[in-house]
């Protein structure tokens, strides 16, 4: 056993093994030591740098100007890499924060989320219902009677007899030509109260679009104009639309909660394969 | 055979680390998202005749350093979703606009931006700073002087140098972005990528605010830091479009530049020339007409005929604790527009054919323009009744002074960025004093009194004119005068309307001249033979209740002019102010709160207003 050892390590060949290991090892740390302090200038180095300095002060360097800008980013890798050999970037806030940001860019963009299924979609759906049901919205027309270049008082009235030859029962549910000509429109279509108040104020004309009872003329209501009787033909409550109608918006919704979800369970695995140790004396 | 195997896995090992090591990999997947939040819903059709939006074109969050160290921490997010119309929680109060709108630019100051969230990071070297030192004090005046040390080391371009790393700005500046995109919804509220260029030489306000179509933006901005020059600026400007990047400036706060925002001489004390006309109007198409500090149309001294000119003027620089007034000549669009004539004959060009906007300027985060609905508007100067009614500001100005104002009506054919962003190039924009009045005019030759009587009298008007900003076409043939329709609707939670101007500026043996046309008005009144006025609308306002009634004044007003003195061998510009039924004045109703009398020497009611950009008249080349 002894000897056939011995003979393997006086075997020349296993001689050159070794020494040739030790060489490449020696040198390819020195390589490596000297490749930690090369720094190399070379087209894409030079192009990122003019592009900077045209962003900065909008012109071209010349060549004086790239040798400032090169001095400068010389000095800032040497800084940078004797900064990271002293270990300076280890309990960096700054620069943690930045690496904390990156990586949680990367995390995300690396989800991918599936379409959901019918059921799934379904169910997220009737889970979700309040997310997708809309405001009451009212569809009406209505008849304006201006008090510019008369009075308020004079506009009520005439609002009034208008109201009185409408209160039959064969009344139109659209009449403008019986009032004022008025800047915006007299039909409007599911509209909501914040739309409502922008249009015509916050008024008495714009709460009772909301009380008054439907298919009959009403009035006359004040509203950040002047005088008006309504007619509404449709007003619709708390309504959540049916899935088939709002398809696309409750598939982005799905897939938006389902990122977030995701991303925070890939942060939990992450988590979980460190040790959390409490030291707390 | 063992061995060779070692010494080839070692081998490969080596090389394998070797070359990791030198490959530099830059992580770019945070620097390329877009406007992900948005799902692009079906937009209503582009309206050709174009709707009115309003928003404003400036405003402060908690990433000014400024504002932060004034005390507000209102967050971009909590802008936008104030200014869209929700509620948000300001200094312990909740805060609502009655009626949202439906554009914001929020204009952070480029320099220093969103560094005191790094400064009262404890974690942060900066915290131990001498600025970092005062914004962690955690008592106000030292808050204020951390305020101070920033402003005047940009007065003097004396950046402080522990505060301007390029990557932090940058950062902070795409989170901008990234908050803006986020709450971009088109065809409901749009946002636009913009920031504040805060030049200020000796005081001297020349700020501008720098504004983004949005599809493509720069890293990094151009900021006093770089250089205090308007013509820098635009230079930088200029290298962006030629990268695709499509932007422009507006100037703000002329009343408060010495005299220096619409100057006779360039920077270096050249006169101007064509070419700094030319430059300067691809780069400021516009100028900020009002703010919470103070109106820019005019001065009771540039403008002594006009009766309305004395409207919420705020006259002294930014001096810290200094009461220095500002120079009144330069400072005022009305004049620029006289001046911008005057060179136009004298050296071909006019730096002056600015369209008008408004924006707030406030930096307590939210555009709060409504009188009813004022809660100052610098966090912890002016955030309670008594604060502004008796505080002093701390620069140069009581608080009093400031006003509830104001914002930008845009004609588009949708709320898009697209569509804004091109209506505030071609100037088809209008200011108001804070509400949402909506106004209109339009320029030709064969307008008359039936033009506006059509059910579709806007495509007329557009097919056979030029609206607000625009040129007036070659003169025709029979024709003698301009012709102007006009047409205001009040905004239905304010005022009533008291009457439509017209204000002409037009050039009389080469020197500028104004003169001011009541158009239509309200009511019976008769404009008076010997002095050519119109009777004041009247005065509804109870100053002990703060309210007021709309039984004076009109929903609307539209009407034809043509000009009665014109002359068409002088170039000339005609823009419109229509005036409200005075209301209460926000100060009012504080006072009312306290059950106090207003402080004497301050009005108790305003007439709130609008004024829409110019329609521009020059003569044929001979």
């Amino acid at each position: 056993m002894i000897p056939k050892i011995k003979r393997f390590l006086s075997e020349p060949f296993l001689h050159f093994l070794l020494i040739g290991l030790m060489i490449f090892v020696t040198s390819s740390y020195i390589l490596k030591r000297r490749e930690a302090r090369k720094i190399i200038i070379d087209k894409a180095v030079i192009a990122k740098l003019t592009l900077a300095w045209e962003t900065q002060f909008g012109k071209t360097p010349d060549n004086k100007e790239l040798k400032i800008a090169l001095d400068d980013y010389i000095k800032q890798e040497v800084l940078v890499r004797e900064a990271q050999q002293l270990g300076l970037n280890q309990d960096d806030e700054i620069i943690k924060r930045r690496l904390q940001q990156k990586m949680a860019f990367i995390i995300k963009d690396n989800i991918i989320v599936p379409d959901p299924d019918e059921t799934t979609l379904e169910s997220y759906y009737e889970k979700n219902a309040s997310k997708f049901t809309e405001s009451p919205k009212v569809s009406f027309s209505h008849i304006y009677f201006s008090a510019d270049n008369s009075n308020s008082e004079k506009a009520r009235q005439r609002a009034l007899e208008v109201l009185h030859s409408l209160e039959a029962k064969t009344a139109p549910p659209r009449a403008p030509q019986l009032g004022d000509h008025f800047m915006l429109l007299f039909d409007y279509n599911n509209v909501d109260k914040t739309e409502l108040t922008g249009l015509f104020g916050d008024s008495p004309f714009t709460d009772s679009l909301f009380t008054v009872k439907e298919n009959k003329w009403f009035g006359p209501f004040l509203s950040g104009y002047g005088w008006h009787l309504m007619y509404v033909n449709k007003r619709l409550g708390n309504i959540t639309p049916p899935l088939s109608k709002i398809k696309d918006k409750v598939i982005d919704s799905y897939k938006n909660d389902k990122l977030n979800q995701m991303d925070d369970d890939a942060m939990v695995k992450l988590v979980e394969k460190y040790n959390v140790e409490l030291k707390v004396d | 055979m063992k061995p060779y195997l070692f010494f080839l896995i070692a081998s490969c090992i080596i090389i394998i680390s070797c070359n990791s090591g030198s490959g530099n990999k830059e992580a770019t997947s945070d620097s390329a998202k877009g406007t992900d939040s948005n799902t692009v819903a079906a937009l209503p059709p582009r309206n050709p005749d174009k709707n009115c939006y309003f928003g404003s074109t400036h405003t402060h969050s908690t990433m000014s350093f400024d504002a932060y160290n004034f005390g507000c921490r209102t967050t971009p997010d909590q802008t936008y979703d104030f200014d869209a119309g929700g509620e948000i929680e300001y200094l312990g109060v909740k805060m609502q606009r009655k009626q949202g709108l439906d554009f914001t630019c929020l204009t952070d100051h480029s320099e220093y931006l969103g560094i005191n969230q790094l400064l009262i990071d404890t974690t942060n070297p900066l915290s131990k700073s001498p600025v970092g030192k005062l914004v962690n004090s955690g008592n106000k005046d030292s808050a204020f002087k951390a305020y101070e040390t920033m402003a005047l080391s940009m007065v003097h371009e004396k950046p402080i140098d522990y505060l301007v790393d390029p990557k932090v700005i940058a950062t902070n500046w795409k989170y901008e972005i990234d908050i803006a995109n986020k709450h971009y919804k088109p065809g409901k509220y749009t946002t636009i990528p913009s920031y504040e260029w805060t030049s200020a030489p000796g005081f001297a306000n020349m700020h501008r605010n720098v504004f983004f179509r949005g599809d493509k933006l720069p890293d990094v901005i151009f900021s006093v830091l770089n250089s205090n020059k308007p013509e820098d600026l635009w230079t930088w400007m200029e290298a962006q479009r030629k990268t695709g990047i499509d932007v422009f400036a507006i100037s703000h706060n002329g009343n408060i530049s010495n005299g220096l925002m619409y100057p006779l001489k360039d920077t270096y004390g050249n006169p101007l020339d064509i070419a700094y006309a030319e430059r300067r109007m691809v780069n400021e198409p516009l100028t900020e007409l009002m703010q919470t500090k103070g109106t820019s149309e005019t001065h009771p001294t540039l403008s002594p005929n006009d009766e309305f000119a004395d409207y919420e003027l705020f006259v002294n620089l930014l001096y810290p604790a200094k009461v220095v007034p500002s120079k009144i000549s330069g400072g005022y669009v009305r004049e620029a527009y006289g001046h911008g004539l005057e060179l136009l004959k004298s050296k071909g060009g006019n730096p002056y054919k600015m369209g008008v906007v408004g924006g707030t300027d406030m930096h307590s985060g939210m555009n709060a323009t409504e009188e009813y609905n004022f809660n100052g508007s610098h966090a912890e100067g002016d955030n309670t009744a008594k604060k502004r009614l008796y505080a002093p500001l701390g620069i140069g100005t009581d608080v009093i002074k400031e006003s509830a104002a104001a914002l930008t009506g845009v004609w588009a054919e949708e709320n898009t960025r697209d569509a804004i962003f091109d209506a505030m190039k071609r100037k088809e924009v209008f200011c108001t004093s804070g509400q949402l009045m909506k106004i209109r005019i339009f320029g030709g030759w064969n307008f008359d009194q039936n033009t506006i009587k059509a059910d579709d009298w806007v495509k007329t008007a557009y097919a056979n004119g030029v609206p607000m900003g625009g040129d007036l076409p070659i003169m025709s043939g029979s024709a003698k005068a301009p012709t102007f329709i006009v047409q205001a609707v009040k905004d239905p939670n304010s005022g009533n309307l008291d009457r439509i101007q017209i204000i002409k500026v037009s050039l009389k043996n080469s020197k500028h001249f104004e003169k001011i046309y009541n158009a239509v008005w309200s009511g019976d009144r008769k404009i008076n033979p010997a002095t050519g006025k119109l009777p004041p609308v009247g005065n509804t306002v109870d100053v002990k209740n703060a309210s007021y009634t709309n039984t004076i004044g009109s929903a609307e007003l539209s009407g034809f002019w043509t000009d009665p003195d014109f002359d068409p061998k002088v170039p000339s510009c005609y823009y419109i102010r229509v005036l409200e039924i005075p209301v209460p004045r926000w100060s009012t109703y504080d006072a009312k709160a306290l059950g106090v009398d207003v402080p004497k020497g301050n009005p108790t009611s305003i007439q709130e207003r609008a004024w829409s950009s110019p329609i521009w008249y020059t003569p044929k080349k001979s």
